[in-house]
């Protein structure tokens, strides 16, 4: 990350993100954004999660979001979306991303006919979920990695093995999972836990985001030099 | 806090599709279920209906609704099962039909297919069962009442405009705006939705609050059973939301384009709503208030709404009761109170008038005990609940209680303006 400039500059906008005095993130309607210069340009990008039943996909939008994760898992109703706000520098330059995060229940999907392509229209990037615990759901990956995206979306794609940090429900390999990204070329992100400490909870959470709207920016400049 | 458990059954086969449990202890065991659904089987085979029963540290409620799915509700020992008990049963079976629609709820030939299908439903059956338990992150009364729970804003006419304005820009006549579960302005379509739509729509609103926009396919378990919408939600602003009832169009993206636009322009309006929390009543109304008045509940049946107000500080002697004791007081009361003795105007009871002679129809009732009174107050089609301390003198509680009746339901800002 060093090559990005000072990162102390992105981490002083960053706390903008925060309810002043707390460590908790404030929570922005579709009106408001974080109280950035107005130099700083905004981009948005539209992320589509997708996954098997209680693989984890609304349990990742709260962890990028920053909110509190329920304890039990409950089947998300209808489509959800969600603005997670991430200040970072790419070169010299502080941009704002905003990351619109899509999410669709499986009984709904299945249902309506309307969710799947609502959260498929004008997509950037798609995180397949997938948990660590599930064997299954990770042999079945490259499947789902290649229907995640269709060619005319020149979506990102990107795999997020949730519940990485429960070692002894553990059902993949870092081995595996390594072969997987070279023999793919689709980065895995592994995520799980939340930081014991609440005033970690940003720091915890950072390098995965630092790592999606880096890549996001990557896809941009690529599709710029195709054009 | 007692706990309070459900249990959903298919009515025919007896096979148990869901459990949810709330407050401390586990929830039964699937051998006492059996029972529970055996006692009522019994009954019925004897030409009997099994509503109620009360064990030494339990009380028990059955409803089976159209003939298919059969819910039983326990509660701890604190409360006795009462009709509220079973007007929670509908909202519940209510909030099954919401996400699943009748049809596809009472046909089930299905069981697994059901049980999976019913799953979503959690969220809301949770959120009732904590009501139930007065548990103190969500609190309420819309469940008692049967209305929707509102706020009382300083000045409505903006908000109305802009609100039927955007109703009308997304081609929708069922639009509200909602700040933390609240009802803050709706449209007259808005309006003529049935009590328990009222009352189960800003529960579901209030299930996420992380999230900017959802779509939600749901069904109206009185206006549209069988036939499902789309509830499209947006957040404005941190805690003001606005929501519309829409039918294939517009996509949920045009939705939040549209909300941004049409919105932006009164954002300082919707910033300022949000300085009635906690206390959800119009400053102006607020300080005509009595000191001695530490809580309120107002009922208005007739327009489905009700407004509440835990956060009046008391400035006696007493020792403070903190807001979910006055919650849990206020519930209390209204449990035994109306229903039992003062009739709703818009909702009797089915057992209402036997019990009392024809001729005495009370309009007032106090109660008293050594942490609170509660002066409740009928005007048609008004209930008011006030909660003072312990201290205050009854007939003082009384002249307070008509002054405060007289505040909300004359002058400018009334509760029963749309």
């Amino acid at each position: 990350m060093g090559s990005d400039g000072p990162v102390w500059e992105s981490k002083t906008y960053q706390k903008k993100l925060l309810i002043p005095g707390t460590n908790k993130r404030k929570f922005f309607g579709v009106l408001e954004k974080p109280n950035l210069p107005p130099s700083v340009p905004n981009v948005t990008y539209k992320i589509f999660l997708c996954g098997k039943t209680a693989s984890g996909k609304t349990w990742t939008m709260n962890c990028l979001s920053g909110q509190e994760v329920p304890s039990q898992h409950v089947e998300t109703i209808g489509v959800q979306c969600s603005h997670v706000f991430w200040p970072m520098k790419i070169g010299s330059r502080l941009i704002l991303f905003r990351l619109e995060l899509w999410d669709a229940g499986e009984a709904s999907t299945r249902q309506y006919s309307h969710i799947l392509p609502a959260c498929r229209e004008g997509v950037d990037a798609v995180l397949v979920c997938c948990s660590a615990s599930d064997r299954e759901g990770w042999l079945d990956m490259p499947r789902a990695v290649a229907e995640a995206t269709q060619p005319a979306d020149r979506a990102a794609v990107a795999v997020i093995l949730t519940r990485w940090d429960q070692f002894s429900k553990r059902e993949v390999t870092e081995a595996e999972v390594e072969a997987f990204e070279k023999s793919r070329g689709v980065p895995v992100v592994r995520l799980g836990g939340t930081a014991s400490d609440p005033a970690q909870e940003m720091p915890h959470i950072a390098p995965t985001l630092n790592f999606l709207c880096r890549r996001l920016w990557q896809r941009d400049q690529e599709l710029l030099s195709i054009k | 806090m007692a706990a309070c458990t459900l249990v959903g059954l298919a009515a025919s086969s007896g096979v148990p599709l869901f459990v949810r449990h709330a407050g401390p202890g586990k929830p039964p065991a699937y051998a006492l279920i059996g029972s529970l659904n055996g006692v009522h089987v019994f009954g019925e085979s004897h030409g009997v209906t099994l509503c109620s029963t009360r064990t030494k540290n339990a009380s028990f409620t059955w409803r089976t609704y159209h003939d298919s799915i059969r819910l039983v509700l326990i509660r701890g020992s604190e409360v006795v099962a009462d009709s509220c008990d079973s007007r929670l049963l509908d909202l519940m079976f209510a909030s099954l039909v919401l996400l699943l629609g009748l049809d596809n709820l009472t046909s089930g030939t299905n069981i697994e297919r059901l049980k999976r299908d019913i799953r979503p439903s959690y969220l809301l059956l949770d959120k009732l069962l904590s009501r139930a338990v007065n548990s103190s992150d969500n609190l309420g009364f819309s469940h008692l009442t049967g209305c929707a729970e509102c706020v009382i804003p300083p000045d409505q006419h903006i908000l109305q405009s802009e609100l039927e304005k955007y109703a009308e820009g997304v081609d929708s006549s069922c639009a509200c705006v909602m700040m933390n579960g609240q009802v803050v302005s709706g449209t007259r379509s808005f309006w003529s939705l049935s009590h328990m739509e009222l009352v189960l729509l800003p529960l579901l609103v209030a299930t996420n609050t992380f999230t900017v926009a959802r779509d939600l396919p749901i069904y109206l378990p009185d206006k549209s059973p069988n036939v499902p919408f789309r509830m499209l939600v947006v957040k404005l602003t941190g805690h003001v939301y606005a929501i519309t009832l829409c039918g294939p169009t517009p996509t949920l993206t045009e939705i939040i384009r549209l909300a941004s636009s049409s919105w932006a322009p009164v954002y300082q309006v919707l910033e300022s709503i949000t300085t009635l929390l906690p206390w959800n009543i119009a400053p102006g109304l607020l300080s005509q208030i009595d000191h001695s008045v530490i809580g309120l509940l107002l009922v208005n049946y007739d327009h489905k709404k009700c407004v509440s107000c835990v956060h009046l500080s008391e400035e006696s002697r007493s020792p403070p009761l903190n807001t979910a004791k006055k919650s849990a007081a206020l519930e209390a009361v209204y449990r035994s109170v109306i229903g039992p003795l003062l009739q709703p105007p818009a909702v009797p009871p089915d057992d209402f008038p036997s019990r009392l002679h024809p001729d005495h129809v009370p309009l007032e009732s106090y109660v008293s005990t050594d942490s609170y009174k509660v002066y409740v107050m009928q005007s048609s089609p008004y209930h008011l609940l006030i909660l003072y301390p312990p201290a205050l003198p009854i007939q003082i509680a009384r002249k307070v209680t008509l002054r405060t009746l007289a505040i909300f339901t004359k002058g400018s800002m009334k509760i029963c303006r749309h």
